[in-house]
């Protein structure tokens, strides 16, 4: 019989304490990542285990007027089975691209943004909707912006013996959102990536716009910074004003990442190009 | 560790390892074989079971989980009063599962069925693994469980239940 | 009538499995997949122990090195995957006393290189040449001499396996000279010979025991003969017990799988582009045993020269054994392959030479009296003309052919987003495909088939059958026939199966071919028995059987003589459209028109058609980007939430001659639609693939590397965005 313990705390004051005493402990949400990844898989049993399942605090969800709180042992079943107003249909949108049916029902949304596996992956749209998450160690809390969450080819950023408690959305900024998984595969790699697209409309007028390409087996995000060109532009947009955008942002792409197979070039530019033209004649 | 559970309305008491998973319990110790390993990463569905009335992947939950929990499987369902639902609408429409997934079909009928949230073919759809077993198309399945969300509905309306 | 359909579900519910996990023999020899340390995961194999007697040392056959195996005692090497697909390591299946052996010889398993070995690099694993086969028919090389215009095509189709999990395992015992298999099977005849083969024994050595085990409805899998084999071999090399019981999550390696198949067919043509001279050279891989080479080929003969005409033939036809793990022909012995090729071929034909594929598929099938080098076709052949006329009017074909045609001459697709979207590459594919009774008959029913009637002396009537009743939507049918011949209700009859045990082979029978081969004996059974009532023979039991000869003709004489008779028909057009931003497939709709003969059940032929179908195309999408071409759409903002996306919609529609309703009752041309999906669809689907592509494929499967190339890179540009 392995010699790993598992710990069940009744609320996150006694899981911090536990962290901060023991903080080489697997932290276990949904398990979906520690599943089905065969070398931690093996670390199970050697490892002592805190279990969230009993932890109601961080399954609960605020709503405001402003933004929703999502605890992060929320599943992704139960946010999908939320109305619109209270999860933004974007996020669903990511959810169903990316996770399978079957493990939604175990999956949580901080297991999902904390593990950033390449099955799992909802935190390009998070990053891109300025998602804010609540992260607690004993005796103190700090926010990070999503965008900030990961650094290129880091590991998140979070300590052993700090928590993901909530998951901040602002709501009701974005008017228009465009989410989609794109598969890309050749004979060496199989990649799939994400291209999203927000953006929130006024009187057809764009008064803010976002557009960004996430790769979801490494870990980077590409936002270029280029909304502010989109800013008071009147729609439709000018077939002009897409192609110039899109030319300085594959330009920029270009320079960060060396990606020379035509196939994904292609498949980036065309995706991306999707996107603008949806918004284009949106009105 | 051990857990108290309860499977199929029988209580278990077990003393398990942390990396046992429910599915290796249920096929190996309690001899439940209708759950099958498959896919082994929660893609194909084909070891759903309920636990307290949701359809979980066994191979991805650990036993550990099962504390304090109702776990059902085709075992038992198919002795409860409910399964005639799910059964004559599969045989009613064109829905014919083979029988390897016959017993998660089941299942997620079932779950399906006791999820509070309305259900629409939309909402069914969301609910299908994308690798499904090619014995059938999506939309009999959806035809299917919303035949047993009548059926079910008419049964419960009924006096003598 | 009213049938208590509940019951197959909860049966197959509780019983499955109960074979594999109750078995109580004591310690038998384990087997099971190994994983050997492997650097550049290329071409490996491994043959059987050369001298058993001292089996320390194997010699392995090398797919292209050379190399010497020391191994332990207790655990052999049986032998290894020739290509590596297994998390990037070779998977080897061996025999070891217990699973400690198992370990020690992984670990004694080194393979070892050596760079200057480059002859046997020429011969990439391949052992021998088991079985060929030369037709030739009129002087093919005279018309290729002369001829106006020739076509080439070929076709290479890999060993693809049904993704659908069956019960993995078997146990053989070798006992006093004679080999004792236990393992799941519908077909215990095929798999004894099979077992013969593979293990160099005697016919009557060899006993199967086919233990219902299944997830199918008649508790019998399909194929396992592939575990039998390994078993058979396992327990025959250790003179002991076997046991392999492979693990659900290292199992697929082994599961029996699709022999590959390469295909080259060249026809010359008149200046009407009337096929004058076929040529072919077919080889067939049947991996370590080769089994039933010789069927396979008679099979793959049939193929090729049963569905168009064509006064010069000449086929090569080989089916070879190399060091790969033993495969078999999905579905009726290899016939659908090389109808699938033969289709792609036509397509290349009607494209190359600019004709309409409906007309020339009309004008070149085999008419009625016409010779073809396995007999004359004859009466029932008008079918083919009718199915495909059914399905071009169901699908409207011609005018969506010519249009993705004009779609594709007119704009090499587009590189912008705007067109992607709104100008989605198009293809519509047709096809045909079929299969006999005759050949097929010989192998699957081990000559002969019969029905038992059995009437007590209270008027009970037992039917028995190889096969159940109940599975293969025959009861109802039968039901009738019975009360229409004999007056007997429903209440009164009970069906039954043949014991397992040395059974004919009855063949899954939602595979209704075999269900239509039985029913006209019932018919027969039901008129003997009612001679023997009315003449007070007591017994009262009757039996209907039939015979087939041995030799591999047509001996169709309980079908009225004639090969063709019992032949069915498959037209099946499919229209796919490429989704040009994840080059995704997407089946947008199928059409099937089904002739041949009388349907017994047409919900149940149907219900079946639409599983084979469904199983096709999950085949040839699995390695395009979108992994299950049914499943949901990845073009999420199309639809709401993504689900309710469109779904490719079936449309059967069955030929049925207008027969007289007393000789419906006596299945006068019952109808075989068996594996009549598998000829066509697969060939339609591609026959489509090459419309949006623009040119023909050589491998079946296609990914959506090869689509790209074929759509962009041919353009010879860089992705060019400009608006």
């Amino acid at each position: 019989m392995a010699d790993s313990r598992i710990l069940i705390p009744l609320n996150v004051v006694d899981l911090l304490t536990i962290l901060k005493k023991r903080p080489d402990c697997m932290i276990w949400a949904g398990g979906t990542y520690s599943q089905t990844n065969p070398i931690i898989r093996l670390d199970i049993a050697n490892r002592d285990i805190i279990s969230l399942q009993r932890l109601e605090e961080l399954n609960r969800i605020y709503r405001t007027d402003r933004l929703v709180e999502i605890g992060a042992r929320c599943t992704l079943e139960r946010l999908l089975k939320l109305e619109d107003h209270v999860v933004p249909a974007g996020l669903k949108l990511a959810i169903l691209s990316s996770v399978p049916a079957p493990a939604r029902s175990l999956a949580t949304l901080g297991g999902n943004v904390c593990i950033h596996d390449q099955i799992l992956n909802l935190l390009p749209w998070l990053a891109i909707a300025d998602a804010r998450f609540e992260i607690r160690k004993q005796g103190s809390v700090r926010y990070c912006m999503a965008r900030h969450f990961i650094e290129p080819d880091d590991f998140p950023k979070i300590d052993a013996n700090e928590l993901l408690c909530k998951i901040r959305i602002p709501l009701n900024r974005w008017n228009f959102q465009q989410f989609r998984r794109i598969e890309f595969q050749n004979e060496h790699q199989k990649l799939p990536f994400y291209v999203c697209n927000f953006a929130s409309i006024h009187k057809e007028t764009l008064d803010d716009c976002r557009m960004g390409l996430a790769f979801s087996n490494q870990k980077y995000f590409f936002f270029p910074r280029l909304d502010a060109d989109f800013q008071g532009q009147r729609l439709p947009l000018s077939k002009k004003f897409c192609k110039s955008w899109l030319d300085r942002f594959l330009e920029q792409f270009k320079q960060g990442y060396e990606v020379d197979d035509p196939q994904l070039l292609y498949q980036i530019t065309i995706s991306l190009e999707s996107l603008l033209d949806k918004l284009r004649k949106t009105d | 560790m051990r857990v108290n559970f309860l499977l199929n309305d029988e209580r278990y008491i077990l003393d398990i390892d942390a990396e046992t998973t429910i599915l290796a319990i249920l096929r190996k110790e309690l001899g439940q074989k209708s759950i099958h390993a498959a896919c082994s990463g929660g893609q194909c569905g084909s070891c759903l079971i309920l636990v307290n009335n949701q359809a979980v992947p066994s191979c991805l939950m650990p036993a550990f989980l099962l504390r304090d929990a109702t776990v059902e499987t085709i075992e038992g369902l198919s002795s409860q009063t409910g399964f005639a639902d799910i059964e004559k609408a599969f045989l009613k429409t064109p829905y014919t599962p083979c029988a390897y997934c016959a017993p998660s079909k089941v299942i997620l009928t079932e779950s399906l069925l006791r999820s509070e949230s309305p259900l629409t073919s939309s909402s069914i759809g969301m609910s299908i693994p994308k690798h499904w077993c090619n014995c059938n198309q999506e939309s009999d399945f959806i035809a299917a469980v919303l035949m047993a969300k009548d059926l079910r509905k008419k049964r419960e309306l009924r006096p003598n239940g | 009538m009213s049938i208590n359909k509940a019951r197959p579900l909860r049966r197959v519910v509780q019983e499955q499995n109960r074979f594999l996990y109750n078995q109580d023999l004591d310690t038998p020899w384990e087997m099971a997949l190994i994983r050997l340390d492997h650097q550049d995961g290329s071409h490996f194999s491994l043959g059987l122990p050369e001298d058993s007697a001292d089996n320390k040392v194997i010699s392995v056959r090398p797919g292209h090195k050379s190399r010497t195996i020391h191994i332990i005692e207790d655990a052999i090497p049986l032998f290894a995957e020739k290509t590596v697909q297994y998390a990037g390591q070779v998977a080897c299946l061996a025999i070891a006393r217990d699973s400690k052996a198992l370990q020690a010889l992984t670990q004694s398993i080194k393979i070892a290189y050596r760079s200057d070995d480059h002859e046997h690099e020429s011969d990439g694993g391949l052992l021998m040449t088991h079985a060929q086969k030369t037709i030739s028919f009129g002087t093919p090389n005279a018309y290729f001499d002369q001829a106006y215009t020739k076509v080439t095509s070929r076709l290479l189709i890999d060993n693809y396996q049904d993704p659908r999990r069956e019960p993995r395992g078997a146990l053989a015992e070798w006992k006093d000279n004679t080999l004792t298999v236990w393992c799941s099977s519908a077909w215990p005849h095929m798999v004894k010979r099979c077992v013969a083969e593979a293990t160099g024994l005697a016919q009557r050595h060899i006993v199967i025991i086919s233990v219902p085990s299944s997830y199918l409805p008649d508790r019998f899998l399909i194929d396992s003969t592939m575990y039998a084999c390994y078993v058979a071999i396992g327990a025959v090399s250790i003179q002991g017990r076997a046991k392999l019981f492979l693990s659900e999550a290292e199992d697929r390696r082994f599961a029996s799988k699709q022999s590959p198949i390469d295909v080259e067919l060249q026809s010359a043509h008149d200046q009407d582009g009337k096929m004058v001279a076929l040529r072919s050279t077919v080889s067939i891989d049947l991996g370590r045993y080769a089994c039933a080479s010789n069927e396979i080929i008679q099979h793959l003969a049939l193929g090729l020269t049963s569905s168009y005409q064509c006064p010069n033939q000449e086929h090569r036809l080989l089916a070879l054994a190399t060091a790969s793990s033993p495969s078999f022909p999905n579905s009726m012995l290899g016939m659908t392959l090389v109808q699938e090729a033969l289709e792609q071929h036509v397509q290349q034909i009607c494209s190359q030479l600019a004709l309409d594929p409906i007309l020339w598929r009309k004008d070149n099938l085999l008419q009625k009296g016409q010779e073809c080098p396995y007999g004359t076709s004859a009466e029932s052949f008008y079918a083919a003309h009718e199915v495909i006329d059914s399905v071009s009017k169901m699908s409207d074909f011609a005018r969506k052919h010519a249009s993705c045609e004009l779609l594709r001459k007119k704009q090499r697709y587009s590189l912008h987003a705007q067109d992607a979207m709104h100008n989605r590459p198009r293809g519509v594919g047709l096809a045909i495909g079929s299969q006999s009774h005759g050949l097929l008959s010989s192998f699957e029913l081990n000559h002969r088939a019969r029905i038992d009637l059995t009437m007590s002396d209270d008027g009970h009537l037992t039917v028995q059958a190889p096969f159940h009743a109940h599975y293969s939507g025959l009861r109802e049918p039968w039901l009738a026939c019975i009360y229409q011949l004999l007056g007997i209700e429903e209440r009164n009859v009970s069906f039954a199966r043949f014991s397992s045990e040395d059974v004919e082979d009855s063949g899954p029978s939602r595979f209704s071919r075999l269900a239509a081969l039985h029913s006209p004996l019932l018919a027969q059974a039901c008129i003997n028995l009612r001679h023997k009532i009315r003449s007070r023979v007591h017994p009262f039991v009757a039996r209907a059987s039939y015979v087939n000869q041995k030799r591999l003709t047509w001996d169709t004489a309980a079908f009225r003589g004639n090969p063709f008779l019992g032949r069915t028909w498959i037209a099946a057009v499919i229209e796919l459209s490429l989704d040009q931003i994840d080059l995704s497939v997407s089946v947008d709709s199928v059409c099937l028109s089904v002739a041949g003969g009388c349907i017994l059940n047409t919900e149940s032929a149907r219900t079946h058609i639409r599983q084979s179908v469904i199983a096709c195309l999950d085949w040839l999408s699995s390695k395009l980007a979108q992994p299950n071409l049914l499943s949901t759409s990845t073009d999420l903002y199309a639809s709401n939430l993504g689900h309710g996306a469109k779904r490719p919609t079936i449309q059967i529609q069955f030929q049925q001659p207008d027969t007289k309703p007393e000789l419906q009752a006596r299945f006068a041309h019952a109808a075989a639609i068996g594996e009549l999906a598998f000829g066509a669809i697969p060939a339609a689907f591609h026959n489509a693939l090459v419309q949006i592509s623009g040119s023909s494929f050589t491998s079946s499967s296609v990914d959506s590397q090869q689509l790209f190339q074929k759509l962009y890179q041919a353009l010879d540009q860089e992705p060019d965005h400009a608006g």
